[in-house]
């Protein structure tokens, strides 16, 4: 490897001078750890849908968001808190369109509960609210229908399917009610009968194609990689530009020339640059890894190695992408509009921000193209304990950059062909 | 006013091919990617088109009387019963043949759901669960009044209507096309302190600063010259994408003199915010830099990529961002018409042009003078 250790050596030199480069290498994980440190978990976000259970919320104020909203999703006011109210509620759960928030640490008013509705009309993805009086049960007991009240928020057509779903409920206690003459015990035992005989539903999932099934905690870290992969990636991606800001002068000072009539090969050449990738990101995962454990709980579902070692890939595979595409581009502040153009577009498309299992087909193939993909691809495997993920993961780097390597030769290639 | 410099800067800014692209193909693709992205999510309405489901049922199975019911029943959902006594199920589902398909045993029913069609498989669910529940409440309604000695039997009435119904009135929504038609040239404004960059570059390259001293402009004309142009050249641009997005995708504006005149304010900020951080820094890219991730971090809790409405993040870190006043704004412009945040993000982004202007103009006047 002749003259590759001068070539690091003098690279390193001219990297370290700039202090735009500085600022990037320290500052951007610091500031992306911070930002991680903003996020709270205030809000109930729902991203899987695949839930039979009865949610308790304990704040009233919750904002509950779906992605997917193919269930819809349901609060419930229970001020009446009695079997009969918790067995309404129970039955919604189980029949499978709807997902169900219940709401009974106190008791609400009606107009009270139906401003909170329209309150939140615009902050969460509730399609509809079911108000339980507080004498829902006692008026049930008495021959009467409970005088439940459904508000709907939106013009959605479950709606109808939800009403008519409490109707049958309803009608079922009060005929119940009727035929056990109107005894508490007697009516629970007949529920509770019903409940027994009923025949059994069984759900077996199809899969088309391929996806994995996360808990909402595991959903909720997912997200926080993302984010924190969205701001990491710029890091990545501006530090390549400098690294490719130094070849593109280095072409136009005829470095090239002096380089290769020496006998360092175009082969040393690279892997010099290469060299300079590998230093400038090992050296912000290793910001990252001190910075974050001492700003934010590292909570991610996986272990923070993992985390630093996918955020280590991904660092390697951006870098490189963004010398690629400076030294093709080969002016400094157009790759810096095209790597920002690039950032914006590749963080929504692989899903950083919001899950896109539920978006079109050709998105979450051509998703796969881009890295930052598969780390979250990878981070979800791990959560879900799925096997060979680190190779899986190790061979899509390696396949990436072997793809990069082979531009930016070409690129080396096509500039050394103007002298 | 400088007009011989503005005209001059205006042309070295249209003369960046990149950043032309940049800001008029960019916002199309984005406003496309994500109004597909949500339309789901953001519908008001989930609209679901008739659907074919298949089942199979065991000869003898108690079930079969209620068959026609269920058929009935379905069909008013607009979905279709068809009965596959044999054939593999899960192929079935993969060629597309049925949405989902459901398995009647003896003791339980398995209903197979496609993973890609979730909603239909919902609906499906659905129907199966209140037809058994009807069918299993009614045996159990009749052994119970059997075991009283009722001899008029009373079953349910499914149709009875118990509880009542009431539509709320609530603000509307508006559709992903619309939010991030408008989301998106909010956000792109907000990049307009970049065209400048391709200005510092030459001035500083040419050391045009010192021989300005010579000239008869003032610090302030000079400021100007670059304020300016580079307000103008992003309102252009975005003008431009702006009528594309809105004529592709049907974009709704509400009150579009309003929203013209907060868009021209939002590139001004922009503007200022940007000739202060070219003068803060010595070298353009780190400006550069600088303001690509300081709009990112706005966007990011002003609403740019995860809807405003939503509130993911702490609201007081969404209302520090000025994006989030004028997305606010602006959208409800689109649903209602007006919006009670005008008075707020006028007096914001009026804020911020004043208070970087100022800055802006003293770090140019400090180096002017050096």
């Amino acid at each position: 490897m002749n003259g590759f250790v001068t070539l690091v050596k003098t690279n390193l030199k001219l990297l370290l001078r700039n202090k735009g480069y500085l600022c990037l290498v320290i500052l951007l994980p610091i500031l992306s750890a911070g930002l991680l440190s903003l996020q709270l978990d205030e809000t109930v976000t729902m991203k899987d849908d695949s839930s039979y259970v009865v949610q308790n919320i304990e704040d009233r104020d919750d904002n509950i968001t779906s992605i997917e909203n193919t269930k819809l999703l349901v609060k419930i006011y229970d001020n009446s808190n009695s079997q009969l109210s918790d067995d309404l509620a129970q039955e919604l759960a189980g029949s499978g369109i709807f997902r169900i928030f219940r709401y009974n640490q106190e008791v609400v008013d009606l107009a009270t509960a139906r401003a909170a509705s329209i309150d939140s009309a615009g902050k969460s993805n509730i399609g509809a609210v079911v108000y339980i009086p507080e004498n829902f049960e006692a008026d049930i007991l008495s021959g009467g229908t409970g005088h439940l009240s459904i508000m709907e928020i939106t013009d959605d057509g479950r709606n109808a399917l939800l009403a008519s779903q409490v109707n049958t409920y309803i009608n079922f206690m009060m005929q119940a009610a009727d035929s056990t003459n109107y005894d508490k015990t007697a009516l629970a035992s007949l529920l509770g009968e019903l409940n027994e005989s009923r025949l059994n539903k069984k759900i077996e999932a199809v899969e088309v194609g391929n996806s994995l099934t996360l808990t909402s905690q595991q959903n909720h870290q997912s997200t926080r990689i993302g984010y924190s992969i969205a701001a990491l990636t710029m890091g990545f991606l501006f530090c390549g530009v400098f690294i490719a800001d130094i070849i593109v002068k280095e072409k136009n000072n005829k470095v090239y020339n002096r380089i290769f009539l020496s006998k360092a090969s175009i082969l040393n050449y690279v892997v010099a640059k290469m060299a300079m990738i590998l230093l400038t990101v090992a050296i912000q995962t290793g910001i990252l890894a001190l910075v974050t454990p001492l700003m934010v709980s590292t909570d991610f579902g996986i272990p923070f190695g993992s985390y630093l070692f996918l955020v280590f890939g991904l660092g390697l595979c951006i870098s490189t992408l963004s010398v690629v595409i400076g030294t093709l581009v080969g002016n400094t502040m157009n790759a810096t509009y095209a790597v920002f153009a690039i950032w914006i577009v590749s963080n929504i498309m692989a899903g950083l921000y919001f899950p896109i299992t539920s978006a079109a087909q050709w998105w979450v193939k051509a998703s796969l193209l881009i890295p930052q993909r598969w780390v979250i691809v990878a981070s979800e495997m791990l959560m879900t304990g799925e096997t060979g993920v680190y190779a899986m993961y190790g061979l899509i780097v390696g396949c990436y950059l072997l793809i990069l390597m082979a531009g930016t030769s070409i690129g080396i290639m096509v500039g050394k062909k103007d002298y | 006013m400088p007009l011989i410099l503005i005209k001059n800067n205006m042309k070295l800014m249209f003369r960046s091919k990149a950043f032309l692209l940049m800001m008029v193909v960019m916002p199309i693709i984005v406003i496309a990617l994500l109004s597909s992205a949500f339309k789901d999510m953001m519908a008001s309405a989930r609209e679901i088109d008739p659907f074919t489901v298949g089942y199979r049922i065991m000869a003898d199975s108690p079930y079969q009387t209620y068959l026609s019911e269920l058929k009935k029943a379905s069909a008013e959902n607009d979905v279709t019963l068809t009965e596959y006594p044999e054939g593999e199920i899960e192929k079935l589902i993969k060629n597309g043949n049925v949405a989902a398909f459901v398995d009647i045993q003896d003791d339980e029913y398995i209903l197979y759901q496609s993973s890609e069609k979730k909603a239909e498989a919902l609906i499906t669910e659905s129907i199966f669960d209140r037809f058994f529940y009807q069918v299993d409440a009614n045996s159990a309604l009749v052994k119970a009044q059997m075991a009283q000695g009722i001899i008029d039997i009373k079953l349910l009435e499914p149709d009875r209507k118990t509880a009542t119904r009431e539509v709320l009135e609530v603000e509307p929504m508006p559709t992903s096309t619309d939010y991030y038609g408008i989301i998106y040239i909010v956000f792109w404004s907000f990049c307009g302190m970049m065209p400048l960059a391709a200005v510092i570059s030459s001035e500083r390259k040419n050391a045009i600063p010192q021989r300005m001293r010579v000239s008869q402009m003032t610090k302030t004309q000079f400021y100007l010259a670059k304020f300016v142009p580079c307000f103008l050249v992003t309102f252009i641009e975005m003008g431009l994408a702006w009528t594309i997005s809105a004529l592709l995708f049907n974009v709704h504006w509400g009150q579009l003199p309003a929203s013209v005149g907060i868009i021209l304010l939002a590139t001004m900020a922009a503007a200022a915010i940007g000739v202060f951080l070219y003068q803060l820094f010595s070298k353009v890219v780190v400006s550069v830099v600088v303001g690509f991730f300081l709009t990112w971090v706005l966007g990011f809790f002003g609403g740019s990529f995860d809807p405003y409405f939503y509130e993911d993040f702490p609201i007081m870190l969404m209302k520090a961002s000025p994006i989030y006043y004028v997305n606010r704004t602006l959208v409800e412009f689109s649903t209602k018409g007006y919006s009670d945040y005008t008075g707020t993000c006028l007096i914001y982004l009026i804020g911020l042009i004043f208070v970087f202007g100022i800055l802006g103009s003293m770090l140019m006047n400090r180096k002017v003078e050096e």
